[in-house]
């Protein structure tokens, strides 16, 4: 199916999830959303302040045809038949990719995502001068080699190693990851008693649980003890809870490290 | 006097072997020698975090949630002369963790970290309780039976509304935690919290013990013989609700060691429930202890939880009792 840039601008724009949420509000003018996914205020929305005001919907499938949406933006929303659905019904959707680098023309990589979203909300210009921003931002942190050493911490008590996201972020700001072992992990709870990082990233704890989970590893004093130290660089869930632009305040509060 | 004065030391060794053994496995590589100086004290500050802080309660909390749910077993089975009853098959375990979720999750424990154990406690007495009045109510085991697995659905259905209401995947993950029941990550901590109410628990259900030998002559005559039935049916009650509470409170719901453990021991003893009543807890600790050695070398992606394979070996033992029973009976 052409992606709606081919014609005209879409003008009954419904996003499916707080991840399509954060292209649209930034994106494409108000006048072009009819509505937003119920979590686009939520304290994980990176643009909820921009969210205040438009109307939400359930990325329910007769809740959304019912507005006779001209494009539906998702991620995940709506569940993984949604897309094939919407477009059966004859209603183009817009995906937004998993973003799995930071910088790069491969896709993937963030600023081709903002590229493809844009150019399907009718926005192309928009978009250039977001991923031109996005990349003078990246130049200004520079070449950085420091040789610290990183553990990223959440709540739920689990790390990431190489090939994720936050694994790129940290290298985009100079750190090592402390965690050797690819995929998310369970804290390396027995290492951290024999090494520490030299800093810790601490995502999450402000925002979607206010207690951990109860057996999260997190909890364990061994852990806690690393939360405690001057060398933690707390990071909003908002700046990584989906890959964007936005990330790059992440990439930046670490490039900057602990404020002590 | 004891027809096996062997068993008891022969438990409480293999306990501490299978302790000592939780304590040398684990993702750092410890040799023997230096578990060994970490619990004598003069081992670098590495390995005594390692074996005094991560291993070692993680692995006395498999074991104190064995005893409690082991002596409980053993004690309600003594009251309701049925040997199928357990906190777990009873829906005892459910309600507990039912609580102890709800207290999470309407932030209850946000005012004191204690309300966990006394939410879990609470919900645990309150089964216990409506068990024991069913019990007098009814001579048949099998309505006490089908009592309990109403209450275990009745506390299933109340956690799966709370898992539909779940604000994200990271609450449900942590309320399917409660359900499964593990003891991944304990600390000092957590067993400090529950454990006054798993040792009142358990002192309660010994000190009352000897009245649940006299009820295997049946309630009449247990009344003939100067038992108070009233009184012996209170203190269990109470003693389980506390002990499984604080299990539940300790590592979530754990079902079906209360009924295995018993079960072996029960042959040993001549078949007096309060000489069961210690047999049963050693024995219940070092299966949980064992399971949970299983849990944490099985090279599984993500860890079993430890009430999933407690369940996995149970529930089939739990068929084959039911089974011999009613070769045996009806």
């Amino acid at each position: 199916m052409p992606l709606p840039s081919e014609r005209e601008r879409p003008m009954r724009i419904v996003s499916l999830d707080y991840c399509a949420d954060q292209y649209v509000l930034k994106l494409a003018d108000r006048e072009q959303i009819l509505a937003l996914s119920p979590d686009s205020g939520e304290g994980f929305s990176y643009m909820r302040e921009d969210a205040i005001g438009v109307p939400t919907v359930r990325p329910v499938a007769e809740d959304v045809l019912v507005l006779k949406p001209d494009l539906v933006v998702r991620n995940y929303g709506g569940g993984p038949n949604a897309a094939a659905f919407f477009e059966r019904a004859g209603i183009p959707v817009l995906q937004v990719g998993w973003a799995s680098t930071i910088d790069g023309e491969a896709l993937g990589s963030i600023p081709t995502l903002i590229q493809h979203m844009a150019d399907g909300l009718g926005q192309s210009e928009r978009g250039e001068a977001l991923v031109a921003e996005y990349r003078d931002r990246l130049a200004a942190l520079g070449d950085r080699t420091r040789a610290q050493t990183a553990l990223y911490m959440t709540p739920g008590g689990v790390t990431s190693g190489p090939g994720s996201l936050v694994h790129e972020m940290m290298s985009a700001a100079g750190l090592t990851n402390f965690q050797e072992t690819p995929g998310w992990r369970s804290l390396p709870l027995e290492r951290l008693a024999y090494e520490q990082p030299d800093v810790v990233v601490a995502s999450f704890f402000e925002t979607l649980t206010s207690h951990p989970s109860a057996w999260s590893a997190a909890r364990h004093p061994v852990a806690r003890a690393q939360l405690d130290g001057a060398n933690v660089v707390p990071l909003q869930g908002a700046w990584t809870a989906c890959g964007g632009w936005f990330i790059l305040d992440a990439v930046e509060a670490l490039a900057q490290g602990p404020a002590g | 006097m004891t027809p096996t004065p062997w068993l008891t030391p022969t438990l409480i060794g293999l306990n501490v072997v299978a302790l000592f053994a939780a304590c040398l496995l684990g993702s750092t590589p410890l040799p023997v020698e230096r578990v060994l100086a970490a619990f004598l004290g003069h081992a670098d500050a590495g390995d005594q975090l390692v074996v005094w802080s991560i291993r070692l309660p993680r692995a006395l909390a498999a074991f104190l949630v064995g005893a409690a749910l082991g002596i409980s077993g053993a004690a309600l089975q003594g009251l309701l002369r049925n040997p199928l009853a357990e906190p777990g098959v009873l829906g005892v375990s459910a309600t507990a963790s039912l609580f102890a979720t709800v207290s999470i999750y309407y932030g209850f424990v946000a005012l004191t970290p204690w309300i966990l154990p006394l939410a879990a406690i609470t919900g645990a007495l309150l089964a216990t309780a409506l068990l024991a009045l069913a019990a007098i109510r009814t001579p048949s085991v099998v309505t006490l039976i089908l009592i309990g697995v109403g209450l275990s659905s009745f506390a299933g259905a109340f956690m799966s509304l709370l898992l539909n209401l779940a604000p994200n995947p990271f609450s449900l993950s942590d309320m399917i935690s409660w359900m499964l029941g593990s003891v991944a990550n304990r600390s000092i901590d957590d067993i400090l919290l529950a454990l006054p109410f798993l040792v009142a628990g358990m002192a309660i259900l010994l000190a009352t013990g000897r009245g649940l030998s006299a009820l295997t002559l049946g309630e009449e005559a247990a009344s003939g013989v100067g038992l108070d039935l009233r009184r012996q049916r209170i203190f269990t009650v109470l003693g389980a609700g506390l002990a499984t509470g604080a299990s539940v409170a300790l590592a979530g719901a754990i079902g079906f060691v209360g009924i295995v453990a018993p079960h072996l021991v029960r042959p040993l003893v001549g078949h007096d429930p309060a000489r069961s009543l210690v047999p049963s807890a050693l024995l219940a600790g070092l299966i949980l202890v064992i399971a949970d050695i299983g849990v944490r070398i099985i090279p599984t992606d993500s860890e079993l939880k430890l009430g999933v394979v407690a369940a996995l070996i149970g529930a089939p033992v739990f068929v084959w009792i039911a089974m011999q029973r009613r070769a045996v009976h009806d």
